[in-house]
């Protein structure tokens, strides 16, 4: 019984979790300009965060290493070197979309301006990162996010012409004064939303936090492969709201308010309140995975001592980095830029960034001399393989499309 | 110099197209922020959203307003009518400003936010409507 319990809590985490400020943003935007005709994207990007966040997890359970120690040990010290500022630049910029992210849906609950709220939230997530127990903070955000399948309730309660949407999905159609650049440029978007690096840094580095061993991996996998993709249906709930109720009435999402607006619609009061704790709790949650990630990557790159396991004392710079990129993060957001643009900007980066976080982790994961009888099978190398060259193909396309759509105006 | 010249003539950064281009996307996104504010004052009206979260849209929407009136203040007209078109949407852009401060007054002073939505619905409706016109070049 308490096995069972152990695998619904961390599948329900694994759905409550999925989602950060970059998915509900990103699936909003799209839902609003594309309908549903981005919904392909949506399951290709499931699909491979499914198969490099197992194969991570296994690697760290079986190996007992996490991702940048990996990372560092097969690319040498200066190409991972190159690779370990972009995923931290990158992850900087996750962090402070989060953090903003926090704010807004605060300043949604209290009509106070997000500025007045930036401080709070990152000293609430500096606190927990440094006093909360690491299966604590991740079973408790991870629940609460859960509140986020309001939406798919509100997509429901909304009647939508189902056969119009799943059509988009299916049809691919651009909408009015949509130019096939910037549809491209969101697919870009919302493939490097679904994969952020920082979900595999986590994801790895929770498994050595947690002393999972080989014996864990069939665990690990069902979390993945069950909790991703029902968090997968959230994102296309977003987009279907967002395509009901705002793309009918020729509305762009470019705020986190508008994200909310089709919820009220649908379930009124109850239900927006619903949501609003789910995104607070999704984005506080995603805070806490790119705070610990900034100092995971750092500290396992240059050996240093690491982890919630240990005492804040006996890893002084594990902590310390993760107390500057906080503030790095509340510096840059009380400067007035907006969160939401930031957002926009850590998804595409992310997409650049992808093939160096996931190179390495396919190569180990298919190292016999490292996993043993859990090296990958040929149909998952083959998977991970044909996935590795959709990545780098995004990876490239990324900046271009940035460029010439003028980020998706 | 060369590749930034291609890139500019890549994303049409130049001429009277890209000015029409321009004043499309303005017209657009204001037309957006426009229309987000009357659907929060609707839903807030039928009790369907909290007081927060109408005040939150309008206070976003219009920072999102002062932006595309930055974008239209930069905008260089190519030619007389260019700059006519340009005048135009300025003005029509300054109308649904004018709305959603108007609306934010009354959300903030419990007013008869009814009129204020229909004045939104208007505003969005004639920025709709001058989009399409300056697209068709008219």
């Amino acid at each position: 019984m308490k096995r069972i319990l152990g695998v619904a809590l961390g599948v329900l985490t694994a759905i409550g979790g999925f989602l950060d400020i970059g998915d509900i943003v990103t699936n909003a935007v799209v839902g609003s300009r594309f309908g549903w005709s981005l919904a392909w994207v949506v399951v290709l990007g499931v699909v491979g965060i499914c198969v490099f966040a197992q194969m991570s997890g296994r690697v760290a359970a079986v190996s007992g290493r996490a991702t940048f120690e990996i990372i560092r040990e097969r690319l040498g010290p200066r190409l991972a070197f190159g690779n370990l500022s972009a995923s931290f630049l990158i992850n900087l910029l996750t962090v402070i979309a989060e953090v903003g992210g926090i704010a807004l849906a605060l300043q949604l609950a209290s009509s106070v301006t997000y500025l007045a709220w930036v401080p709070v939230a990152a000293v609430a997530v500096w606190l927990v990162v440094w006093r909360v127990k690491f299966s604590l903070l991740e079973n408790v955000t991870g629940l609460l996010g859960l509140t986020l399948v309001g939406f798919a309730v509100a997509l429901f309660l909304l009647a939508p012409d189902w056969s119009r949407l799943v059509g988009e999905a299916v049809t691919r159609p651009l909408q009015h004064g949509e130019h096939v650049s910037t549809y491209w440029y969101y697919a870009v978007a919302l493939f490097g939303a679904a994969l952020t690096p920082y979900e595999v840094f986590f994801y790895s580095s929770g498994a050595v936090e947690e002393g999972w061993t080989a014996k864990d991996v069939g665990q690990s996998r069902l979390n993945v492969l069950v909790g991703f993709p029902l968090g997968g249906l959230l994102s296309l709930a977003i987009a279907g709201c967002a395509a009901v109720v705002l793309l009918d009435r020729d509305i762009a999402v470019t705020s986190l308010a508008q994200v909310v607006l089709p919820v009220g619609e649908a379930g009124g009061r109850l239900l927006l309140a619903v949501i609003i704790v789910g995104v607070v709790a999704a984005t506080f949650g995603a805070a806490l995975e790119t705070t610990l990630s900034s100092g995971y990557s750092l500290a396992q790159f240059f050996g240093w001592s690491w982890g919630k396991f240990r005492r804040p004392a006996e890893a002084a710079r594990f902590h310390l980095v993760m107390i500057v990129g906080l503030v790095v993060a509340v510096g840059v957001l009380m400067t007035g830029v907006d969160p939401v643009a930031v957002t926009e900007f850590s998804v595409v980066f992310s997409a650049v960034a992808l093939p160096l976080t996931y190179l390495p982790i396919l190569i180990v994961s298919n190292d016999p001399a490292y996993m043993g009888e859990h090296t990958n099978s040929r149909l998952l190398n083959a998977v991970g393989q044909v996935y590795l060259v959709i990545i780098l193909i995004a990876s490239l396309a990324a900046i271009p499309l940035m460029v010439i759509t003028r980020q998706g105006a | 110099m060369v590749t930034l010249s291609a890139l500019c003539a890549l994303v049409g950064c130049s001429g009277p197209a890209q000015t029409r281009a321009e004043l499309v996307k303005s017209l657009d996104d204001a037309g957006s922020a426009v229309r987000s504010c009357a659907l929060a004052l609707d839903l807030l009206q039928g009790q369907r959203v909290t007081r927060a979260v109408a005040s939150t849209t309008l206070q976003q929407q219009a920072d999102e307003l002062a932006s595309v009136q930055q974008t239209l203040a930069r905008l260089e007209a190519a030619d007389p009518a260019a700059d006519a078109e340009r005048r135009r949407s300025t003005a029509a852009v300054q109308a649904g400003v004018d709305e959603v401060a108007h609306a934010r007054m009354l959300l903030s002073t419990h007013g008869d936010l009814a009129a204020a939505d229909q004045a939104l619905q208007a505003s969005g409706a004639a920025l709709a409507a001058l989009a399409d016109q300056v697209q068709a070049g008219r």
